[in-house]
């Protein structure tokens, strides 16, 4: 009793801090142990292949600290109370510890990364003409769909002093792409055309397409598809009347909200959608050796909730995703060049296909053109930007 | 490994705390080895390859001591001292100087010779000035540590190992054995340590986004405004980054029972050159002032001529030690031209006119930084140039965009570079019994804000890479 009289504050903030910091390190270390202390091992493993013992030793290590952010016991409630900090600090620009995945809000409180340059798709066109070339000599037809955006490109929703001026136009790129053959649909004009709020179609804490938009843009592929390319395709099977909503509110926080919060911003609803008409599929991930037959639900979404976001269509890990649709009659084989977007796109469009390749480019290693030419699909589709992904060197 | 980290939070600290006040109370041979075991892997977790570099340094270091306290004449004493320099500047040339030395060559020669990709390892220069400082206070009759252990604690301990302060030996030989830990010291030493850490994650972290936003951006189409502001933040940043980061070690050191030197005391208050050189770096200042600057005679040399060489001398090492760059050479000597001329008018000493030689002293040391900071001399002409109106834009929305998203962090850095808290706290702390609550409360609010940032994963730079 006496030695507690006598304590001064010093002593407390003593007590107090190194009691916080075992107990958040014994219960991140021993409740989270495999998560932390399997980064050791995953970092040594997962060095590059000519890597030397110390250069293993070093990216294990590192693995381990970032597991220890990642992991740490009160992980979300850092999160949320920087988040709370920003916003009672009235900050528009949220830094991250990587410079490229800082985080903006915009004047309509919608979140969107920081983009640091302008683009204008010139480094897409060389890949697409190429693409073409190699289209034309197995006779499949192709379309670039030009992906919808939001950002720091639309000045007029920029923060008050925002500086950085990018912008973001392809309409050089188009024409000169139109120029050569290749069939544009640019969603960007279609939004305008329909006198669309753009922004409707995002989340915003995430900047990706809505489920439900997903859907919107595979209508607008379709109606390109049928009267450019006579495809007939069912755009009854991409009525959202014709899906089941599940509709969660204020469940998804997207990848600008968990970086800055659930207390900076609030989380979007997350409709968590599938089809109400009969469904057949066999669907087959090549690189995660997922092969299932079923329903959409026994299939592409089996074992998933809402709780995954778009993750639950299509994890943007799968390298190639081949749907074998067997309620279509239209007999049209698609290759679906995508990326993260096209998580919510592919899964529904391929409703309408007999077939439909789903290829993200940041993983799938084998040469396009041999693909093609083995493959010989009716219409490669392709819907990545040129600064999303990266593109392999394509040979024809 | 960063202080400003969830592991070294986390599972570091606490893992070596427990096992040092734990399971190796009263065994003080045994917390030494311990402390050196964790120093090693401390070091090892971020260069594994490069802890072997200072393994070496250690043994070597050990061995030039035990030669030069052995020494039967003062000429074999004076070999083995000159050795163990050579030997410690010699790793630091190769990791630290090779490259700049080999690419000015090929440069002003004309010639082709093979420049190796060295990396340079973390804290080379505080731990190998640490080792110096070793066999050099042995030689001036420190009694030498029989004990490679020790030695070997005393050049790698943690806290100071990677971002100093440069300890000194002789201060802290007594402590190697005979330090006596306390709870009253612990307890200063977690309170410094806080204020240390929200000095480097809170306010240096902060301001280096409106620094590297400036230095980093297009110098070309940047105000005048900007780039004042820039040099501010960075001045701001590169003190509460240093200083913060010594008050960590500072305060790591008392946890375990040993007092080092204070390393910074408000250096921005400073009225001369002369003073701000006595607050800032003061282990650096003070090395090279004991080590290099005295042995070659100091002020008390007959001629003008020799103390301005003296001067030169230890201003020139002052810049190259801080990085193989002409900017750090050219920052140095910019302060040796600065030093000799208020040595030669004694205007350091005038107690006239303070409020001017506040702001030549702060205008100069900014001025300073923004050379320091620059990746090339051309650079920060370049931008010495747009701070003074070169590019004819005096205002734009990059001020006011960064201004106003870091007004929190602006003002704070402003008020926490001046003692007026420090001065606040000394003159209410016995005479109201609340201000030890409220300092308690800031104390905890300051971990608190600081473990959000560290786990949340905000901007970390780390400025030491070139020393």
């Amino acid at each position: 009793m006496k030695r507690l009289k006598n304590m001064s504050f010093k002593h407390i903030v003593a007590i107090s801090f190194c009691a916080f910091v075992f107990v958040c390190g014994v219960l991140t270390l021993t409740i989270n142990f495999r998560e932390v202390f399997g980064g050791l091992v995953r970092g040594y493993i997962k060095s590059p292949k000519n890597s030397s013992v110390t250069e293993r030793l070093t990216n294990s290590l590192s693995t381990f600290d970032t597991r220890m952010n990642e992991y740490f016991i009160l992980h979300d409630f850092a999160l949320n109370s920087y988040g709370g900090i920003q916003k009672m600090m009235d900050k528009h620009l949220i830094d991250d510890v990587d410079p490229n995945y800082n985080v903006v809000k915009l004047k309509n409180d919608y979140l969107t990364f920081k983009s640091n340059y302008s683009e204008d798709g010139a480094g897409l066109k060389d890949y697409l003409l190429n693409l073409k070339k190699t289209c034309d000599n197995n006779n499949v037809d192709m379309l670039y769909v030009k992906k919808l955006a939001k950002g720091t490109y639309d000045w007029d929703l920029l923060p008050l002093f925002y500086p950085y001026r990018y912008t973001s136009d392809y309409t050089k790129t188009e024409s000169d792409l139109k120029t050569a053959g290749i069939g544009v649909l640019d969603l960007d004009e279609k939004v305008q055309e329909q006198g669309i709020d753009k922004y409707s179609l995002f989340y915003k804490t995430d900047h990706h397409w809505t489920t439900k938009s997903g859907l919107w843009v595979c209508n607008q592929i379709a109606d390109k598809l049928n009267s450019d390319y006579n495809f007939n395709v069912d755009t009854e099977k991409l009525n959202v009347d014709n899906y089941n909503v599940e509709h969660h509110s204020h469940s998804f926080l997207g990848t600008q909200g968990t970086r800055t919060g659930a207390s900076y911003t609030e989380p979007d609803d997350f409709d968590f959608i599938y089809p109400k008409f009969s469904t057949n599929i066999d669907y087959e991930v090549r690189n995660k050796n997922i092969r299932l037959s079923g329903s959409f639900l026994d299939t592409i979404l089996l074992n998933k909730t809402y709780e995954e976001g778009y993750h639950a269509y299509m994890p943007s890990t799968y390298d190639l995703t081949t749907i074998k649709n067997k309620e279509s009659n239209n007999g049209k084989y698609a290759v679906f060049f995508v990326d993260s977007f096209g998580s919510v796109v592919a899964p529904f469009l391929s409703q309408t296909f007999e077939r439909m390749d789903c290829i993200d480019l940041r993983y799938f290693s084998e040469d396009l053109g041999e693909y093609i030419q083995q493959n010989k699909p009716d219409i490669v589709i392709y819907m990545v930007n040129s600064t999303d992904e990266v593109l392999h060197d394509f040979v024809d | 490994m960063l202080f400003s980290s969830s592991t070294f939070l986390f599972a570091f600290l606490p893992i070596v705390i427990f096992i040092y006040y734990v399971f190796l109370r009263n065994h003080r041979n045994l917390q030494n080895i311990f402390l050196l075991i964790a120093s090693l892997i401390f070091y090892a977790w971020g260069e594994v390859a490069f802890v072997f570099v200072m393994m070496l340094s250690i043994i070597a270091n050990y061995f030039f001591g035990l030669f030069v306290s052995r020494a039967k004449n003062i000429n074999k004493k004076k070999l083995a001292l000159v050795l163990s320099i050579v030997f410690n500047l010699s790793i630091l040339f190769v990791f630290k100087y090779l490259v700049f030395t080999l690419t000015n060559i090929n440069v002003f020669f004309g010639v082709n010779l093979t420049v190796p990709n060295i990396a340079l390892p973390i804290g080379i220069s505080f731990f190998t000035f640490q080792a110096m400082s070793y066999v050099i206070d042995v030689y001036r009759g420190e009694e030498v540590q029989k004990s490679i252990l020790n030695v070997g604690l005393y050049i790698s301990f943690f806290p100071q190992l990677i971002a100093g302060p440069i300890v000194r030996y002789q201060t802290v030989a007594h402590q190697i054995v005979h330090r006596k830990e306390n709870f009253d010291d612990f307890s200063s030493g977690v309170c410094r340590f806080i204020i240390g850490m929200g000095k480097k994650v809170l306010l240096a972290n902060s301001l280096a986004v409106i620094a590297d936003a400036a230095f980093d951006g297009d110098i070309a189409n940047t105000s005048a405004s900007f780039a004042w502001l820039g040099a501010i933040a960075y001045t701001m940043q590169i003190f509460f980054d240093f200083s913060g980061y010594s008050d960590m070690a500072i305060g790591l050191g008392k946890i375990f029972g040993f007092k080092f030197l204070e390393n910074f005391d408000y250096p921005y208050i400073s009225g001369s050159i002369t003073e701000f050189w006595r607050r800032w770096h003061i282990s650096l200042g003070s090395w090279f002032r004991d080590y290099v600057y005295f042995p070659l005679g100091g002020s008390r040399v007959k001629s003008k001529g020799r103390l301005i060489f003296n001067l030169f001398v230890v201003w020139l090492l002052t810049g190259i030690w801080h990085g193989a760059n002409w900017t750090f050479i050219v920052w140095g000597l910019m302060y040796f031209v600065l030093l000799v001329i208020e040595k030669l008018t004694g205007m350091h000493k005038s107690t006239k006119l303070k409020p001017l030689k506040h702001i030549y002293t702060l205008l100069f040391v900014i001025l300073g930084w923004v050379i320091f900071r620059a990746e090339s001399l051309n650079d920060a002409i370049h931008y010495l140039g747009v701070m003074f109106g070169s590019n004819g834009v005096l205002l734009d929305n990059y001020t006011l965009f960064y201004s106003k998203e870091n007004i929190v962090f602006l003002i704070a850095g402003l008020i926490c570079c001046t003692p007026v808290i420090k001065y606040l706290y000394h003159k209410t702390v016995g005479k109201n019994r609340i201000v030890p609550v409220i300092t308690y409360l800031l104390l905890m609010i300051i971990a608190f804000v600081s473990v959000v940032y560290i786990v949340k994963g905000t901007y970390n730079p780390f400025i030491y890479f070139n020393f």
